[in-house]
């Protein structure tokens, strides 16, 4: 798919299973896709991070260096680094050419649960049991974080970043907002354990999954309720969600082994995508195309619209 | 992706297809490892075909890639191919676009290029009838020095230093202009990179640097009858447009008197070929500013009746008039302003001068001294007025800072009881007089011994955050509150104004850098939450008032929601009963803590909800003390441990007021969800009114779940989550097909795994139990066993690091045995 189509096409769910690809390190925590959607990385619970060609299935280097088992990773814009934390509470800085260890930032007290670079690359931010979020400066050589958002009660669970703003949910039920502009914090509660949030693509929405198994769409400005995803089941792990590509529908994991989508303006279930009995640990929506990645067990799978003609790009 | 998918194929050089378009490819990334896999004549194409620049004729000369080597082994240590590589031996040679011969700079060339002999030269130069006429002292230097140079040279110092005294350079902070807002990535006009790499810079404290150099006055004589600062044509620069910068041995243009020491500079970092008939090249660093072209056209070559302003006439060197601005200062200045001057651009700053203060009339000048009063117990209060009165906070016995106080001032403050009563009261009162004297001996060994491996332990554990001998306390401006409102407003499904808080919250001022957002708060040095000192056992602090100003715009929200829901939805069973509920709970958890707070430091509480609130809060103020442990480190020597400390040594475990603060953020939490329940009902009963029909979500079809059970059962969901999501597990109990895990990694989930299938881990530790393990640090060994054999509610920190070692090698060798069966 190297030239999109002119026209606007209905949007189409990734519902054909194109690849499955065993990972071989373990449970795989979390799968993210690169920036343009063409690479994606894989957090093993063998320490290990992979980056591999998901199309193709290639496995393209492995980044060992970390202590423990990596849970979240996540590329820089010009996918020139990549940052990792795990169990060992380490923040990690790759450089993803030489897959060597550019720096590593310690400083959390417990395990690293999720990672993000800021819009340059500059920062990042990691969110940790801790109940902290700490941003670590690439660019100077202090050890120490630049700051250290610690209004988290409990471990904080999910951090997003936009180009000025830092999204954060955490276990104590409130999903916090820190803009850097304004200089505010908002924080809104919603009650039970957040499991994952995230921004929708045009920047105006929230999309929160806690473990009451729902999904809440909320108004970013307002923090008003949009919209409430039910169906799935999430009620103990830490599950992934996320908005398809063009938000066009909610997209969340769930723990019987299914993928759920909803159409995120009238909420109904549009597709219930079976993809074993295990759970559904992590996806990643590609950020242009209908395509979609879940982990489950160790192996990732791929999944593509049924319209999709395999040797189009995955060669 | 397509292009270059199919290349793979056909290894025939294609002319016809364009340039795959950079944004839609892999970057970097892809790229790389598209060579790796050896699809060499693909890049070659590209190249011939990009046909620009001087690499075009790396193809059509026949140039091949060095050598291939197969990479699939070694990629980590692929090299990454530089413009370098394409190159032909001349160009790397001296004279080629990239020399590679060492060639000494002119910032290293000579010790006789002495700068301020260097610049006098030059301005002789530009003197003198001939110019370049020094060409010939260029040529013939003396190749030595003065005395005053070796001298100073031996001292150490060394050429573009000043002299004196090394200094510490303080990293100078760059002070935005709040008026000016910056976008994108330009810079404020007045930082320049001098501070910006300062910023970035990491300095240590230790590094000291020289002095900066000194410019001295240049005392060239004037023997010449040209105006001041007058300088002659160049016809270099006027004729052929080059820029100053090439000739800088003649003109010294380009030269500031400021920067002396950036002559040459330019000249040497220089790369290939540069000037303006090439514009501006790929491989050129920096932009020469192509606009700084002198030509005839900026002089006056006729006689004219009346410049515009300044009142200079014929060659001089070219200068924008500025006619507004001159004509203002002749509004200001009436007279006639002197042939070559001109009135000062800024106004002389007038000095201001402050008046003495004003004395009384009956001002006499005699001083009177205060009466010293002695600190006693009886006068305490009149010292208090005494030193209020005076205007400055004299140190209340009361309070004294924590490292005035010995162990057993602070147990006193505290209302603890001498460790020897504490151990009398922990006998058992069974025990014989022997048994009763061991004991104590005992006691007194393990204060000893605990002393001195005071130091080692102190590393583990950190200061509370909030001081315990102040009577202030440093609590965040504003706290997310009134749980209890937000969770009926939750179930109620009316989010936005009710559950949303909204906080001042500053940003470093570094992040705000690396976001390229101005700072929003440019002013302030705070960082985080704004925090104040409030009186600590203040009964106030714990009753926070909900805002009133939420309240009339309860109905503003709802409503909208109810617009936004469908109409056809019936009312949310019950939903009246569960606020009444909430609210009697909260009003009995509010009525205790009301009574805990009137009677002091809290103490244990009882009620269920209470329970669970306290819970989480010490989990979470632990974490983020733990957070603080090495900071703490080198304050926490030295000093006494606590009651606490021998108390969890030597008592039964239940005693639970470990730390007192902890308890007490739980405590205002509780409070809060209590008094805000008042407003809670109001609003729900507001919404009532507006949205009688409506409350269930038009979009989701799924019933509410009854909610009079709701208090119970969220208090068993919550007892369960409040450790957070967990990870899932490994591998779900019947699936055959994802087993392919390497089992040689000695992880405790694998153990699991093995041994009870259905039991998940936990993401996140228990904390609490997890500091047991610390404190005790005999059960350890034990624990993990226990753990996996039990349900998940034990299972308590199976993925920490102290368990990895666990793994015996039997079970190392059992896992191994049962792999190749697995596999099948």
């Amino acid at each position: 798919m190297a030239f999109p189509e002119p026209k606007p096409r209905p949007p189409e769910l990734p519902q054909k299973r194109l690849k499955t690809l065993d990972c071989g390190q373990g449970a795989v925590r979390a799968v993210r896709f690169n920036v343009d959607g063409n690479y994606c990385l894989t957090c093993g619970s063998d320490k290990t991070l992979k980056l591999w060609n998901p199309l193709r299935g290639t496995l393209l280097r492995t980044y060992s260096g970390h202590g423990y088992e990596v849970l979240d990773a996540a590329g820089s814009f010009d996918n020139s680094s990549l940052c990792s934390g795990g169990g060992d509470k380490a923040v990690v800085l790759w450089d993803v050419a030489s897959g060597q260890v550019v720096r590593k930032f310690r400083g959390h007290a417990g395990k690293v649960n999720t990672v993000q670079f800021n819009e340059e690359a500059t920062v990042i931010l990691s969110g940790s049991i801790d109940s902290s979020i700490r941003c670590w400066d690439c660019r100077s050589r202090r050890p120490e974080p630049v700051q250290t958002l610690d209004e988290a009660r409990d471990g904080v669970s999910s951090v997003k970043v936009s180009d000025h703003e830092v999204l954060a949910g955490s276990v104590d039920g409130r999903m916090r907002r820190y803009d850097l502009r304004m200089g505010q914090l908002f924080s809104d509660y919603v009650g039970s354990p957040i499991t994952c949030t995230c921004f929708s693509r045009d920047g105006q929405c929230t999309l929160v999954s806690s473990l009451d198994s729902t999904l809440r769409l909320l108004d970013k400005d307002t923090g008003e309720l949009l919209g409430e995803y039910k169906g799935h089941k999430n009620q103990e792990y830490k599950l992934d969600c996320c908005l398809s590509e063009r938000d066009t529908h909610v997209v969340s994991c769930s723990e019987d082994g299914k993928v759920f989508f909803w159409d995120l303006v009238e909420g109904v279930l549009a597709l219930a995508l079976p993809v074993g009995c295990g759970v559904v640990q992590s996806l990643a929506y590609h950020p242009t195309e209908p395509c979609l990645l879940t982990a489950m067990g160790g192996s990732i799978q791929c999944w593509r619209e049924e319209a999709y003609e395999a040797e189009d790009g995955a060669g | 992706m397509a292009a270059r998918d199919s290349d793979s194929d056909e290894d025939l050089v294609s002319y016809g297809t364009g340039l795959e378009p950079l944004e839609e490819g892999a970057g970097r990334m892809g790229r790389r490892s598209l060579w790796k896999t050896g699809q060499g004549p693909r890049i070659r194409a590209t190249k011939a075909q990009i046909g620009a620049g001087p690499f075009s004729k790396l193809f059509f000369s026949g140039w091949t890639p060095s050598t291939f080597v197969s990479s699939r082994q070694n990629r980590a240590d692929k090299s990454v191919l530089g413009p370098e590589d394409f190159m032909d031996e001349e160009d790397l040679s001296e004279f080629g676009i990239a020399p590679k011969a060492i060639v000494t700079t002119d910032d290293f060339a000579s010790k006789t290029k002495d700068r301020i002999r260097e610049k006098a030269r030059q301005l002789a130069a530009a003197t003198a009838p001939i110019p370049g006429a020094t060409l010939l002292d260029d040529l013939i230097t003396p190749a030595k020095l003065s005395v005053g140079f070796e001298l100073l040279r031996k001292m150490g110092w060394k050429e573009g230093q000043g002299v004196g005294p090394r200094v510490k350079r303080r990293p100078r902070r760059q002070k935005p202009d709040p008026g000016v807002k910056i976008y994108g990535c330009a810079l404020p006009p007045g930082s320049s990179e001098g501070s910006e790499g300062e910023d970035d810079d990491y300095l240590p404290d230790n590094v000291t640097f020289a002095p900066k150099d000194v410019t001295p006055v240049d005392f060239t004589p004037k023997d010449n009858v040209h105006g001041l600062a007058y300088k002659g044509l160049d016809p270099h620069q006027a004729l052929f447009g080059t820029s100053g910068e090439h000739f800088n041995l003649f003109g010294g243009g380009s030269e500031k008197a400021g920067d002396l020491g950036e002559i040459g500079l330019n000249k040497g970092r220089k790369l290939g070929i540069s000037g303006q008939a090439f514009g501006v090249g790929a491989l050129e660093e920096e932009d020469d500013d192509i606009y700084a072209t002198e030509t005839l056209s900026k002089y006056d070559t006729v006689l004219k009746d009346e410049e515009p302003g300044d009142g200079l006439y014929g060659w001089t060197a070219p200068r924008q008039y500025k006619s507004q601005k001159e004509s203002e200062k002749d509004l200001r200045y009436i007279g006639k302003i002197l042939d070559g001057f001109s009135l000062a651009s800024k106004p002389l700053s007038s000095k201001k001068i402050y008046p003495p203060p004003e004395l009384p009339r009956d001002y006499r000048p005699v001083h009177y001294f205060r009466p010293m009063v002695a600190t006693t117990s009886e006068n305490s209060h009149l010292l208090q007025v005494l030193s209020e009165s005076a205007g400055k906070a004299t140190p209340d016995p009361g309070t004294h800072s924590k490292h005035q106080l010995n162990a057993s001032k602070r147990a006193e403050l505290l209302g603890e009881t001498p460790i020897q009563d504490a151990l009398e009261r922990c006998l058992d009162p069974s025990m014989t007089e022997w048994e009763r004297g061991r004991e104590r001996d005992e006691f007194a060994r393990a204060a000893l011994l605990y002393a001195s491996s005071h130091s080692t332990l102190s590393s583990r554990f950190t200061h509370a955050k909030e001081e315990d001998d102040s009577d202030q306390v440093e609590v965040p401006r504003d706290q997310e509150n009134d749980v209890g409102d937000k969770q009926s407003a939750v179930k109620m499904k009316m989010f936005g104004k009710l559950t949303r808080d909204t906080f001042e919250w500053h940003p470093d001022k570094l992040l705000c850098k690396r976001f390229n957002v101005p700072d929003p708060y440019p002013d302030s040095t705070l960082v985080g939450l704004p925090r104040v000192k409030r009186d600590k056992y203040s009964v106030f602090n714990f009753l926070t008032l909900p805002e009133t100003a939420s309240l009339p715009t309860t109905q503003a929200p709802s409503e909208k929601v109810s617009q936004h829901r469908g109409p056809d939805k019936s009312r949310k069973p019950s939903r009246w009963d569960t606020s009444k509920q909430e609210k009697k709970e909260d009003s009995i958890s509010e009525f205790l803590s009301l009574a805990r707070s009137k009677a002091g430091p809290p103490k244990q509480e009882s009620s269920p909800l209470v329970n669970r609130e306290e819970e989480r809060a010490p989990e979470s103020s632990t974490n983020q003390t733990v957070n603080k442990g090495v900071d703490a480190q080198a304050e926490g020597e030295g000093s006494r441990p606590s009651m606490d400390l021998f108390r969890a040594i030597f008592a039964s475990s239940s005693d639970e007021k470990s730390s007192s603060s902890e308890d007490e953020q739980g405590d205002s939490e509780d409070d809060q969800a209590g008094s805000g329940e008042e407003a809670n009902f109001q609003s729900s009963q507001d919404a009532d009114l507006g949205e009688t029909s409506s409350v269930a979500h038009a979009l989701v079809p799924a019933p509410q779940e009854p909610p009079p059970s709701i208090p119970i059962q969220k208090m068993q969901i919550d007892e369960r989550e409040e450790f957070g999501p967990r990870l899932p597990p490994v591998f779900c109990p019947n699936a055959r097909q994802t087993l392919e895990v390497p089992q040689k990694e000695k992880h405790k989930k694998n153990k699991d795994k093995h041994k009870a299938k259905k039991e998940h881990r936990r993401k996140k530790e228990k904390k609490k139990k997890h500091r047991k393990h610390k404190h005790k640090g005999k059960q350890k060994n034990k624990k993990p066993e226990k753990n996996s054999s039990s349900e998940s509610s034990d299972s308590s920190d199976s993925q920490s690091d102290e368990e990895t070692a666990d793994v015996s090698p039997q079970e190392l060798l059992r896992r191994l045995k049962s792999l190749p069966l697995r596999r099948q």
